[in-house]
């Protein structure tokens, strides 16, 4: 792998890596802020309906959503690994990291799908089945900020595992990307992984003391 | 490699104490500073993931500056959203338009 050649518009390899990396971190930032829009619609209700927005929030599952945050913080772990062993030219253990990171991508989706499942039977899906009488409007917001922002991120973890398993194949079949691809990849999938950090308290954390 | 690694899973043993403790200090009650604390630890969590495992700590400086740039635009969209909505009151009317009827529309 180390022996790979910059594409044709780069002198070098590092030259190619360095404008990969810029490049990357530009569209991180317009992520950022899209992600910053939802940030600031959840800071106005929560501003204006403290204790509402707290009693909503003690309807979500926090053991599930903490393992669910363990979960993902441990892919990101195992991506780390997979860039520290495309530089060392191991292939054997940045295929593994690699399947070891998807897997754990799978997992989160899997615990967060039987988060909505159970979501579902407690009627606390707005537009399908929410039970206005029993949580109220301001409930009704929060569950909508809820499933916009966690099914958002969940469609970007979907885009990392997708582009994760791709490289497993190619690396696994002799075939690998150039050099920078391995570490843009990376760099999205931590982002993801910042996204869910966010969400996380802002979700799962408030009205717990009550 | 075996010192890269030795950092990045430190780093993950560091980020697993943080989630546990947020979880943890979720359920005492601290009043509003149960919001200041569990946004205090996601920015530290979030900061070990920036500069370890994105590299930021290796990365030239305008690397660092595009990602300065995305947290500088993100405070802006934060800032102003939140200094919109804690000025919003009722419009101002003054007595004087209250008290008479305003002509009708044609």
């Amino acid at each position: 792998m180390s022996e790979a050649s910059p594409a044709f518009q780069y002198a070098t390899l590092s030259q190619q890596r360095e404008a990969a990396t810029l490049g990357m971190w530009a569209f991180l930032a317009t992520e950022v802020l899209f992600f910053g829009a939802l940030i600031a619609a959840y800071s106005a209700y929560r501003t204006a309906w403290p204790a509402e927005i707290a009693a909503a929030a003690r309807h979500t599952r926090v053991a599930l959503g903490a393992i669910n945050t363990a979960v993902l913080l441990t892919s990101s772990a195992f991506m780390a690994t997979a860039v520290a062993a495309e530089e060392a030219d191991r292939r054997r253990p940045l295929v593994l990291c690699l399947l070891a990171t998807a897997v754990l991508g799978l997992s989160f989706i899997g615990i967060k799908g039987y988060e909505y499942w159970l979501e579902y039977r407690e009627g606390l899906v707005p537009a399908l089945n929410f039970d206005f009488g029993r949580y109220g409007g301001i409930g009704e917001l929060f569950f909508l900020f809820y499933f916009f922002a966690t099914g958002l991120h969940a469609v970007h973890l979907t885009i990392g595992i997708v582009m994760v398993l791709v490289l497993a194949a190619r690396i696994g079949a002799g075939r690998p990307p150039r050099p920078p691809v391995l570490r843009m990849v990376g760099l999205y999938w931590h982002f993801v992984d910042i996204v869910w950090i966010f969400l996380f308290p802002l979700i799962y954390l408030p009205g717990r003391t009550g | 490699m075996s010192r890269a690694l030795g950092w990045i899973w430190a780093c993950w043993a560091a980020l697993l104490v943080l989630l546990a403790t947020t979880t943890g200090l979720a359920f005492l009650p601290l009043g509003r500073w149960n919001l200041v604390v569990a946004i205090a630890i996601a920015s530290l969590k979030a900061l070990i993931v920036v500069i370890v495992f994105m590299e930021l700590r290796r990365s030239s400086g305008l690397v660092r500056v595009f990602a300065g740039a995305g947290f500088l635009w993100l405070m802006i969209l934060l800032g102003l959203t939140g200094a919109d909505y804690a000025n919003r009151h009722e419009a101002y009317i003054p007595n004087a338009f209250q008290r008479h009827e305003l002509p009708a529309k044609r």
